[in-house]
């Protein structure tokens, strides 16, 4: 018995996150290299529709009302989820850092203006914002990862505040102050390296988050109708979400395992970095 | 006295007197029950007075009664008007009331009503009330059951608009000296029809029970309506396949699902009782992009889509090729000679080879883009078939994407499109649904589904005038018919398909079908069979 | 002692007007209008009409003088007229909340409670197996999109076995009340509810798991437990205490996003809610709508704040005296 909580704890302070790290490869490899390898458009109708999976050894998880291959889609939308989670955590990771660094450095009344917008961003239902953002700037990718990058940037600008709040008074940042190094130098040569560590940790979190809401908006049809992604093959798939559950089903877990593997690698970089919080 | 005007849709010489049409339905239909209808969106208010969305419209016509009804044929039938008689001159329009109709709050239904909705209501806040009644300069109220409308030129066109689902009759003794849109009765309503409003639960239903004291005797059969906004659509299979609902219209399921709901056991899949909307689909162009000015290669388009793949496999057979720019269900005034532009890439090509557009190294004559309505997900198989069908023939299609107030903005207000398709309604007379696609007077700025394409054809809009106020039929007939031949030549918009939609039912609900409207109808004749 | 309270009223204001200035902007800088939609869907419309609706809405006006009329207006206030209902936005708003706040309020304090007990139980029996089962529902819970999850539970609770309502708030012609009602309506909650509460439930059990092992591990729990004082007691009334502050900061961070939660789990399960209503209303560019629904729920997300805020003081003293 205690062998076995042993080794289950073991298994829980590093394993989830090697796993977590290997099927995001995995995922990653997909994404990239997934849609040439495989080949199948998956827009095109090729085959009879509603096939099940297993049901045809040529579309090993079947078609979907139009006769399209539910493989190549799921294949096509790793892509796109996964860049879009990536882009809009980025962006919103240049935001809110840029912000908060701001906010953290000059303090006073620069900090009091941004924490106040900050704080009006906060407060604003974020995922309505975010559907009526897309709503003025039309459906595309693009304006889809600012949109969600615009509604997820505060608690990063937060977190960067804190850390330039506390770093800005460290006897080495003081010396270069004082020595008249330029704030731009200070800011992002000096401070950002130290700050930045728990900020990425907090960003990868957000591409969790990030493909989740891309998921949410293409399942209320404001997704890119140009483009295949998980959360518009479920949006298409509900309608006959009766006859043909794994259109549905399918996707769901194609997201459900990014995003669990995703928080499992966070909590696991966050586990190295903060050893305390997991002892 | 003033003879009575004839024409093709009339059969009498003198008075005409309107006649209910007998159904025929076989088995005697039975009193009593609860049916469920269902209808999305949510109509934002309940009088089609104001509004004409089709969602409004499918629940105003149980609670209100029209002038007029349609039949099959979309003949007129008596409705709060039992009979009427037209000038020679076609200027006045005499109505014989339907006497001892009351209102739901017991008041009578009287002439006043008729002039108080035509004049107060319809020609000043209907979206197309002061188009169509444009030429009326006053209604007459003789006697509590005697209305008569005067126009200043003949109005023909206007006659199949005084119905149940276009102009229904006001209560004016609820309405008068208010303004209509803020009066609390619109989310409340009083009418005369089949159906008594009972409550509203906003988001969710309608509650609409049997009016007792309804003109048509023994009718309606059914107790109690209850309208329901289900919108989402696998919410909606499920209560349709579980039984819950009893009928909805305007396409209530996916098409793509069309096949196996028509195998459903329980289930009954109609395209019946749309004419009335007489929906067609229209590939526009912007008439002012340098792309489209030779008339080649709108014509080599034409030649490079498929409408009967289009009609069968994306719209799943609810589409069938049109060669004019008058759907077909509009029957009197539709050309059926003119032989429109088959499917031909080899034509197309050398329209296109000729108009001096050769391919460039890319394999490409020309680029286009294409905005795609935004309404269902059938356009956006269509965008993509387009997209197919015209890299064929050497022309790249970009295909740009907004929701659907951007799309109306782009299109109606900033006209910064190249291309578009969409369906257009050209309701009972192509007078008032296919003119202001084609008149070059209606090319103005921010009115939704006018004349976007920006073509005006002096001859055409004469031609249109002249169709406005002719006084017979068959005049308007024959000068209509010059119009499609000419915008069929020109060729500003190809008509792509004339356009059905599906209506759903449980096949324990009996009697639909009956008139022109299908799910527009009043329900007064729907049962169900226990 | 006044100062900060008026500091504090003063912030709240800005952010207040800053809310309200960008919603309107935002709104407003949406293609097409209100008339546009109805016109749009009324299939043919006259040139009279969409002039007309846009003198009476205002919509002819210079953008800035629409802010002014929306701010001054605001100020009295007043949230203004929803043309496409002919209502007041106010009495929409008013209709709707009831529901959204049943199905919100239910989601997070049962997630609330349900989500502190787990990961009270996980952190004081860490690492056995009931731990390790409530963080991997925790961290299903966590991962799974919340539409999604709607869609599965209605499958297999609602279509397959009929078990549970799975479309709207009372059964579809009922007109009971009473008990009857109060019962119809708990049974058409229960499957919106779990689907929008899972995963504030696996935030709040992985946070109040964390929070108790951190305060376990604090001196004054070991020596609370040195005085041999039961092992409940030192859970409950210290450990506990001190793990509510980061859940109580969590709960109100995250209202506001449960808020737009329920936009996606009204649409799912038809629920007649505030999310719907706003839904409709970007479709249909109802601007005073969807700026009165964005303003009303950051309202509450600000009310929500000060409340948490107010509670911290009652569940930890030293706030108190640092205040």
């Amino acid at each position: 018995m205690i062998g076995q909580t042993h080794w289950l704890h073991r298994f829980r302070r590093r394993g989830p996150a090697v796993l977590a790290a290997v099927i995001l490869a995995l995922l990653a490899i997909i994404a990239i290299f997934g849609p040439a390898v495989y080949g199948t458009d998956p827009w095109s109708m090729v085959a009879a529709p509603f096939l099940e999976p297993l049901e045809e050894s040529e579309y090993l998880l079947g078609t979907d009302a139009l006769g399209r291959d539910v493989a190549a889609g799921l294949i096509y939308g790793a892509r796109l989820s996964l860049l879009i989670g990536l882009a809009a955590s980025c962006a919103a990771m240049m935001i809110g850092v840029l912000l908060g660094a701001v906010a953290g450095y000059y303090r006073g009344a620069a900090d009091d203006f941004l924490m106040r917008c900050t704080e009006t961003f906060q407060t604003i239902p974020s995922f309505i914002f975010l559907l009526v953002l897309v709503a003025i700037a039309g459906p595309s990718t693009v304006t889809i990862v600012i949109a969600i990058a615009l509604v997820s940037w505060p608690p990063i600008a937060r977190l960067t505040r804190a850390e330039f709040l506390s770093l800005r008074e460290r006897e080495y940042v003081q010396a270069c102050i004082l020595s008249g190094m330029g704030d731009m130098r200070i800011i992002f040569l000096q401070i950002l390296p130290n700050a930045i560590t728990p900020v990425v940790v907090m960003a990868s979190i957000l591409v969790a988050n990030a493909i989740l809401s891309e998921a949410a908006l293409s399942f209320l049809g404001l997704g890119d109708p140009n483009q295949i992604t998980w959360g518009t093959m479920i949006g298409v798939g509900r309608e006959s979400l009766r006859t043909a559950p794994y259109l549905c089903v399918l996707p769901g877990i194609a997201i459900f395992i990014t995003v669990l593997a995703i928080n499992l690698l966070g909590d696991g970089i966050n586990d190295v970095l903060n050893p305390r919080s997991s002892s | 006295m003033a003879r009575f005007f004839r024409n093709l849709a009339f059969l009498a010489a003198t008075a005409v007197a309107l006649t209910t049409n007998a159904f025929a339905a076989n088995p005697t239909p039975q009193r009593g029950g609860t049916a469920s209808f269902v209808v999305v969106p949510e109509p934002p208010t309940l009088l089609a007075q104001l509004n004409t969305a089709s969602q409004v419209q499918l629940v105003a016509t149980k609670i209100f009664d029209g002038l007029f009804n349609l039949d099959k044929d979309l003949n007129l039938t008596p409705g709060l008007a039992l009979s009427y008689k037209l000038s020679e001159d076609g200027k006045t329009l005499s109505l014989q009331l339907r006497p001892n109709v009351k209102w739901h709050d017991g008041k009578p239904f009287t002439s006043e009503d008729v002039k108080y909705t035509l004049e107060e209501v319809i020609k000043k806040y209907h979206p197309r009330g002061r188009s169509i009644l444009a030429n009326l300069a006053s209604v007459d109220t003789p006697s509590p059951l005697t209305a008569v409308l005067n126009f200043s030129a003949p109005s023909l066109y206007a006659l199949k608009s005084f119905t149940g689902p276009e102009m229904p009759i006001l209560p004016k003794h609820i309405f008068d000296g208010s303004d209509p849109r803020s009066n609390p009765a619109g989310n409340a309503p009083i009418g005369t029809g089949p159906f008594k409003f009972v409550e509203w639960k906003k988001g969710q239903e309608i509650l609409l029970e049997r009016n007792p004291d309804y003109w048509a005797s023994g009718m309606p059969y059914l107790d109690r309506l209850i309208v329901r906004f289900i919108p989402d659509p696998s919410a909606r299979a499920a209560a349709f396949e579980s039984g819950e609902i009893d009928i909805a219209g305007m396409n209530p399921i996916p098409l793509t699902d069309l096949k196996r709901y028509r195998g459903l056991k329980d289930l009954e899949v109609r395209t019946d009782g749309y004419d009335a909307l007489a929906g067609i689909m229209y590939f526009e162009f912007n008439t002012r992009s340098p792309k489209f000015q030779d008339v080649r290669v709108r014509k080599a388009i034409a030649h490079a889509i498929n409408r009967k793949f289009i009609g069968d496999n994306i719209w799943f057979g609810l589409g069938n090729p049109v060669n004019s720019i008058v759907p077909q269900a509009s029957k009197e005034f539709y050309d059926s000679k003119l032989a429109g532009y088959a499917y031909d890439k080899k034509k197309a090509e050398q329209l296109l080879d000729e108009a001096g557009l050769k391919k460039g190294a890319n394999g490409f004559r020309m680029e286009i883009t294409h905005d795609v309505m935004p309404f269902d997900e059938n356009y956006q198989r269509l965008a993509r078939y387009l997209k197919q069908a015209l890299a064929e023939v050497g022309i790249n299609v970009q295909l740009r994407n907004q929701d659907f107030p951007s799309w109306l903005k782009r299109v109606y207000t900033e006209n910064d499109y190249e291309t578009s398709a969409y369906i257009i309604f050209g309701m009972t007379d192509p007078a008032v649904g296919v003119q202001r696609m084609f008149w070059g007077k209606n090319i103005i700025k921010g009115v939704p589904f006018s004349n976007a394409s920006g073509y005006a054809n002096p001859k055409v809009d004469e031609l249109l005038v002249a169709a406005g106020v002719a006084p017979t039929n068959q005049q308007r007939i024959d000068l209509w018919k010059q119009v499609q031949s000419i915008a069929m030549e020109e060729l500003p918009i190809i008509p792509l398909a004339n356009i059905n939609y599906a209506t759903v039912l449980h096949k324990r609900l009996q009697g639909y079908g009956s008139d022109g409207y299908g799910v527009f109808g009043s329900f007064a004749d729907l049962w169900i069979s226990k | 002692m006044l100062r900060p309270v008026i500091t504090k009223v003063f912030r709240l204001a800005i952010t207040i007007g800053m809310i309200a200035i960008i919603n309107f902007l935002v709104i407003h800088s949406t293609p097409g209008d209100a008339v546009d939609v109805l016109a749009g869907e009324a299939g043919v419309a006259d040139a009279g009409y969409t002039a007309e609706l846009r003198q009476k809405f205002g919509l002819d006006q210079p953008l800035p003088v629409q802010l002014f009329h929306y701010m001054s207006r605001l100020l009295q206030f007043d949230l203004g007229y929803s043309f496409r209902h002919n209502m007041p936005v106010i009495d929409l708003i008013a209709g709707r909340i009831g529901p959204t706040m049943l199905l919100v309020g239910t989601a997070l304090f049962g997630a609330l409670l349900l989500g502190v007990v787990a990961g009270t139980v996980a952190a004081s029996r860490q690492n056995s197996l009931l731990d390790y089962t409530i963080s991997v529902l925790a961290l299903v819970g966590y991962a799974t999109p919340m539409f999604w999850l709607g869609l599965m539970l209605v499958v297999l609770l609602a279509v397959g076995g009929g078990i549970l309502p799975a479309s709207g708030m009372t059964t579809s012609g009922s007109t009971a009340t009473g008990l009857a009602y109060l019962i119809d309506v708990l049974r058409h909650l229960v499957l919106p509810a779990v689907t929008l509460g899972l995963f504030y439930f696996a935030t709040y059990a992985r946070l109040a798991r964390a929070s108790v092992l951190d305060a376990l591990s604090q001196d004054y729990i070991r020596t609370a437990r040195s005085k041999g004082l039961a092992g409940h007691t030192v859970l409950f009334r210290h450990a506990l205490r001190n793990a509510l502050l980061p859940v109580a900061t969590m709960f109100s961070l995250q209202f506001g996003a449960a808020l737009g939660g329920a936009v996606v789990v009204e649409a799912v399960f038809a629920w007649p809610g505030l999310g719907r209503l706003a839904f409709e209303a970007i479709s249909q560019r109802d601007y005073n709508l969807l700026q009165g629904i964005l303003f009303m729920s950051s309202l509450l997300v600000i009310a929500i704040n000060l409340l948490t805020d107010f509670l911290y003081t009652v569940i930890d003293p030293r706030i108190r005296k640092r205040a």
